[in-house]
């Protein structure tokens, strides 16, 4: 049976409300999984005993530590009860003296199972159960980052602007320094196209090198981003990422800012009669 | 005005200047800077314009290279009358026949010596290697083929004042223009300065020069008096 080969493959998670019965008894031959860095910090290994209590008033119950896990690398469980342990589901209802309550569980599939399929069936079986897809429950966690994410481009978008008006203002003054050597340039007869064309791609390269150094930054604070937040949560996940398309935009931000700044400047500039420079 | 009138360059002629007159405004007032001067600048000439401050030297200048242009009168460079030219025409006349040297240098500081020489032959279109090698002759020419990667801030005064020239002549000008080249030089730089020139004009080059310095104005073939805004000879 499809279902069932579905949840021989893995019935990984669940979580039951842990809030425990005055009186729960200990579950018989309570087995759980400790995460490893914990588990290692605490010095306990497989085999270990430990006692568990799901309140602080309540009666601990012996437990065998039956092996360690690796914590996933998964953004929605970053901000969660650490440590994490895994029990059985009859063990944890048991514990907390709600046998027969799962707020929810985890199904992970074999690669050849069709999940829209193993949905239907569990929701069929299962009657009172909605099942989510991880795309739709990633999707639904995410909205918060989506939010952030919008306020950061609103503050990308700021800052870009203030950049931007500071490289125009930065321009219009390294220009004025020049211009009695841009007005001798223009009494020469040097054509006005020629000298802004110079201005222009001085200031457009200017852009090209500061928006290298720029990534070389951004490369750099997002490396210690990481590296800070990959500590703090004992995790692999990536909390900053500089992509290709970012790198690409900066880019040509950089350049386009700059040679807009070289054009605000040396309009000034032309605007001047050189006889009066 | 005809051709015949301002000669054609072929006649040795360069630049004919006759009766011109230069007003400015400044506000409501009206500034007379030229009122009728005339000049004439052959092949080979080497005209120092001499006169008090304010005595309208650089405008006559300034008309003569076809930077401005008169209230009244004319200036004809090599028989075209600067008036009826375009401002690109007249900037284009003054890239290939005009070489100007000012009191400051004006040099680019950001480049070296070689490079602000090169400047007028970039605009010129000339290529890469050609105007390499034209601008080194010409350094060399006025005793800096030692310092052409140096920057202006690397140079002293009198070797700023020679780049420039260098610069002015880098086109082969028809003339070199020079507004009191001398004026932030000290009296040695000045005396050297005074014989490069010497040596371009001797080398065929037509120099007009509006100068304080006596030396330097002693030291030319022709010389013109501005005063009130009148040549006199």
């Amino acid at each position: 049976m499809r279902l069932a080969a579905a949840l021989l493959a893995g019935l990984t998670q669940f979580a039951v409300p842990v809030v425990a019965a005055p009186s729960a008894p200990c579950p018989d031959d309570l087995q759980v999984l400790i995460e490893r860095p914990y588990a290692v910090q605490a010095g306990i290994q497989a085999g270990s005993m430990v006692r568990l209590r799901s309140a602080p008033d309540a009666e601990p119950c012996p437990a065998l530590v039956a092996g360690l896990f690796e914590p996933r690398a998964d953004p929605s469980e970053l901000m969660t009860t650490r440590p994490r342990v895994l029990f059985h589901l009859p063990h944890l209802q048991a514990l907390a003296g709600r046998e027969g309550e799962v707020d929810y569980f985890t199904v992970q599939l074999r690669p050849d199972i069709d999940a829209d399929l193993a949905a239907r069936d569990l929701e069929l079986l299962l009657a009172g159960t909605r099942v989510h897809s991880a795309a739709e429950v990633a999707d639904r966690a995410s909205t918060t980052f989506r939010v952030v994410s919008r306020f950061h481009a609103a503050i990308a978008g700021i800052t870009l602007v203030a950049g931007g008006v500071f490289l125009a203002c930065i321009m219009v003054l390294k220009v004025q320094e020049r211009s009695t050597a841009v007005a001798a340039a223009r009494l020469a007869g040097i054509p006005r196209r020629i000298l802004m064309g110079w201005t222009v791609a001085e200031a457009a390269l200017l852009s090209a090198l500061g928006g290298v150094a720029g990534l070389g930054v951004g490369f750099a604070a997002s490396a210690i981003v990481n590296a800070y937040y990959q500590r703090v949560y004992e995790t692999t996940l990536e909390f900053s990422v500089v992509t290709g398309e970012m790198v690409v935009q900066g880019l040509v931000l950089a350049v386009v800012l700059g040679m807009g700044a070289g054009l605000v400047a040396t309009v000034r500039l032309f605007a001047a009669d050189p006889l009066e420079l | 005005m005809s051709g015949e009138a301002g000669g054609r360059g072929d006649d040795g002629i360069i630049v004919v200047a006759r009766d011109v007159t230069r007003d400015y405004r400044q506000g409501r007032t009206v500034v007379r800077a030229l009122r009728g001067a005339d000049v004439t600048v052959a092949k080979g000439d080497f005209l120092a314009v001499t006169g008090p401050s304010g005595s309208g030297k650089s405008t006559l200048l300034h008309l003569l290279g076809g930077v401005d242009l008169p209230t009244s009168g004319s200036v004809h460079f090599l028989g075209r009358n600067l008036a009826a030219m375009s401002v690109e025409a007249r900037a284009a006349l003054r890239l290939r026949q005009v070489g100007l040297v000012f009191q400051r240098f004006h040099l680019l500081p950001m480049l070296t010596a070689i490079e602000n020489v090169e400047l007028p032959l970039a605009a010129m279109r000339v290529s890469r290697r050609e105007r390499r090698e034209r601008a080194a002759a010409v350094l060399e020419r006025v005793g800096l083929a030692d310092r052409l990667r140096h920057r202006p801030g690397e140079l002293s005064g009198g070797q700023c004042q020679r780049v420039a020239i260098a610069r002015a002549l880098a086109n082969d000008p028809a003339v070199v223009l020079a507004d009191e080249p001398t004026g932030e030089l000290d009296r040695t730089t000045s005396r050297r300065v005074l014989a490069l020139f010497q040596e371009l004009n001797t080398a065929g080059t037509a120099l007009v020069v509006a100068t304080h310095d006596l030396e330097l104005a002693a030291g030319a073939r022709r010389r013109i008096e501005v005063v009130d805004g009148r040549t006199r000879p």
